[in-house]
């Protein structure tokens, strides 16, 4: 679907919102209607995207089906209309009147947004002055300032009006921010599982054990960690994230009710039941890719569990308390 | 169903972290996308879209710590500089009341209202050659003496307290692995120090007094968050001298009678330090009061029982004991009395350990007041507190089942740790 045809389809809805737009800064409707045609095909690909034979594994990912039929064209259609009409056409207008670098335009920003950025920035950096560059640079990526006059491409342009100017603009000055801070500093090194594990067997203990329970050990953990992996792959996308949050980011159960908007019971009851479903997963692929009966696929995950605490404590021991690169071999007496 | 974080499957919950941290930490796309991450916080994204997103997230630790960082609100401080555009979104003038600028002229007020008595106090005690009191706290002029100089006063000094506590309030982030960088908080404009909010004039010549005058309502100006060129001009200023000649004079005699008993006169008292009368202590007192060291407040006597054993046990041992070792045992063994005595209101189990809130504290079965144990107090929230919950992963089980505001003893391999919640702040 070309823009025109984008415009054509779907006129009575691009109307109404370019009749919403109070002020329009010399943006013509086709700049708009361009616009809004962007965002349709970055958000909603599978309906706006050209009338070939679509990617089925684009369309699985989206509600809409990759070859409509009428009826599901109009369905479709629905939905892209919903789509335009949920925009933020006010400031997806100001972001391109400012992406084509109109003076009104951009003196509006100032006068509405200059103090919201400065403070965003202040925010990410306690040195005044470091804050002050860092807004420097995020007026200067809005406006374009590393291509040439001609080939000035604005930040403003990747604005789609999906959500609200002043949240882009955070997440704007986040990415700058991000970008610098991680050119400037170092990065803690990580390892392949199989360092970690020659970390846990070079420190574990000083007793040597013998190779029948290394063999038992490693093939528990390797079917363990298998096991877990394809477990992990099984759940949901927000059953993943929340275990991730609590175990990776050690989120507290109320930081993580807060960001799913929810009490932080509820994000206990959920957690408690995602890690039964994951047990049930990995005890069932244990059983019938392993071939381990019930105790011994328990007793597994308690090997694998005692190798994976001494690899992960080691791990960051090594890493965070010395400058010493994270393989590096310890000696212990 | 239990709640998370009780699960007697530890060594499952082990694997799991174990698994996800592994490969969670060079996990990074480095493909973030404002537009989206934007739309996914404010909740303009649909059904699949913030279901793939979301699977992006979990796999992603860099967008993960944006989307973190993102979803916390900005500082108050911040708010300040923000100008909301009003675009017909209805708000009117309730919100146009709750602009910065009527907060600063209200401030102004305020400001004025308590520089008005100290200078014709000062000016006051200037002609009279009386010394000023440092602390405007303990010096009420007559004039000043109403409620609203007294809410005044108490409003300048919790925006003092409100301004100390948070320079000592900023906040980090938690995340573990973000790699990016940590949320380093709202940048701190330098507080201006109470001393500037309470000026001590010295009352030897009008003149000094007069500059000094001035520096107190500039500093009194700046300490409300106004600017230089917000304070009293000049012509204001030298107005106000030519009025304050004008004002009448207060008859002191009159003015430390209360209305009604004309015939008492007033009486000062000097209060003791630490004390609401000026009656000495009384042995009960002195003997209650708390000393460091003490995990109690000492009851006045000693029974009996104790005391003889203790002789007994002092003798056996040829003096061995000082009076301040016997002191604290007594007080470990009456706080362990206290603790069998005090009747339990619930319990709760936790992994392995049962606690019991006695006295609004909830105390770890395993907590002995009179086992000589390393103790240790945590607010959280703090940076201890978070650095030894990172050394010590279980605790913080322990520490999930209770809410924030709760107090909370655990032993914990031979060390007492208490945690308290971190103070409440003022302004």
């Amino acid at each position: 679907m070309t823009a025109e045809e984008f415009r054509e389809a779907f006129r009575k809805e691009i109307d109404q919102a370019l009749a919403r737009i109070t002020q329009r800064y010399g943006v013509s409707d086709e700049e708009m209607v361009l616009a809004f045609y962007k965002s349709a095909k970055k958000y909603m690909p599978g309906m706006v995207a050209p009338p070939c034979p679509v990617d089925p594994k684009v369309a699985a990912d989206v509600d809409y089906p990759a070859n409509p039929s009428a009826d599901g064209r109009a369905a479709g259609g629905g939905a892209v209309g919903e789509f335009i009409r949920s925009l933020n056409c006010e400031e997806l207008c100001l972001a391109v009147a400012c992406a084509k670098g109109d003076e009104s335009a951009w003196e509006s920003f100032f006068r509405e947004y200059r103090s919201y950025l400065i403070g965003v920035a202040r925010s990410m950096v306690q040195d005044p002055s470091t804050a002050e560059q860092l807004a420097d640079s995020t007026f200067g990526e809005l406006y374009g300032v590393r291509g040439s006059e001609e080939n000035r491409v604005s930040k403003f342009s990747f604005y789609s009006g999906r959500g609200s100017l002043r949240g882009w603009l955070r997440a704007v000055v986040y990415q700058l921010f991000a970008d610098s801070h991680r050119q400037t500093s170092r990065f803690v090194q990580t390892e392949e599982a199989e360092e970690m594990d020659r970390l846990a067997r070079s420190g574990a203990s000083s007793e040597r054990p013998s190779a029948e329970m290394t063999f038992i050990r490693e093939r528990y953990h390797s079917a363990v960690s298998s096991a877990l992996r394809a477990g992990l792959a099984e759940l949901e996308a927000r059953e993943r994230l929340m275990l991730v949050y609590y175990y990776c980011d050690e989120m507290t159960l109320r930081e993580v009710g807060r960001h799913f908007k929810v009490h932080e019971a509820t994000i206990s009851r959920w957690l408690v039941k995602v890690q039964k479903k994951l047990r049930k997963l990995v005890a069932k692929k244990l059983e019938h890719d392993y071939r381990f009966n019930r105790s011994e696929a328990r007793e597994a995950m308690e090997q694998a569990a005692e190798q994976a605490d001494i690899s992960i404590r080691d791990y960051l021991i090594e890493s965070v308390s010395s400058d010493r690169p994270a393989g590096a071999r310890r000696g212990r007496g | 169903m239990r709640a998370f974080g009780k699960s007697e499957d530890k060594a499952f919950d082990r694997l799991v972290r174990a698994e996800l941290t592994r490969h969670d930490a060079a996990a990074h796309c480095g493909g973030f996308d404002p537009d989206l991450a934007s739309a996914y916080l404010e909740g303009a994204l649909k059904g699949a879209e913030i279901t793939r997103y979301e699977g992006h997230l979990a796999g992603c630790s860099g967008c993960r710590a944006a989307i973190r960082h993102l979803a916390s609100p900005l500082p108050a401080s911040r708010e300040g500089v923000i100008k909301p555009s009003f675009s017909g979104s209805g708000l009117g003038l309730i919100s146009a009341l709750l602009q910065p600028k009527w907060a600063l002229l209200a401030a102004a007020g305020v400001a004025i209202a308590v520089a008005v008595p100290m200078l014709l106090n000062s000016s006051r005690h200037a002609r009279q050659g009386l010394p000023e009191a440092t602390q405007v706290a303990v010096h009420k002029t007559p004039e000043a003496s109403g409620p609203a100089a007294t809410s005044e006063l108490e409003t300048v000094q919790s925006a003092e307290r409100g301004r100390s506590s948070n320079s000592r309030g900023n906040l980090s982030d938690r995340a573990a692995g973000d790699v990016v960088g940590s949320y380093a908080g709202p940048a701190q404009e330098t507080p201006v120090a109470a001393s500037a909010v309470v000026p001590s004039v010295e009352p030897s010549k009008e003149s000094e007094s007069h500059e000094q005058k001035k520096e107190a309502e500039a500093n009194v100006a700046r300490a409300q968050g106004q600017t230089a060129s917000d304070a009293p001009r000049p012509a204001e200023v030298a107005q106000f001298r030519r009025d304050e000649g004008k004002l009448d004079r207060i008859d002191q005699k009159k003015a430390l009678t209360l209305t009604g008993e004309e015939s008492k006169t007033a009486e000062t008292q000097v209060l003791r330090p630490g004390m609401t009368t000026d009656q000495p202590r009384s042995q009960r007192e002195k003997a209650g009061a708390i000393r460091p060291g003490d995990d109690v407040a000492r009851a006045p006597a000693l029974p009996e029982a104790v005391a003889g054993r203790r002789a007994v046990t002092r003798n056996e041992r040829e003096g061995a004991e000082t009076a301040a070792e016997s002191d604290k045992d007594a007080a470990r063994l009456r706080s362990s009395d206290a603790l069998s005595k005090a009747k339990p209101t619930a319990q709760r189990k936790v992994a392995k350990k049962t606690f019991t809130l006695l006295d609004g504290i909830w105390t770890d079965k395993d907590y002995r007041p009179d086992k000589d144990l390393p103790s240790v107090t945590l607010v959280r929230g703090s940076d201890v507190f978070t650095e030894q919950l990172s050394r010590h992963r279980e605790l913080k089980i322990y520490l999930d089942a209770f809410a924030a505001t709760d107090r909370v003893i655990v032993v914990y391999k031979d060390t007492v740790y208490k945690f308290v919640p971190p103070e409440k702040q003022d302004g």
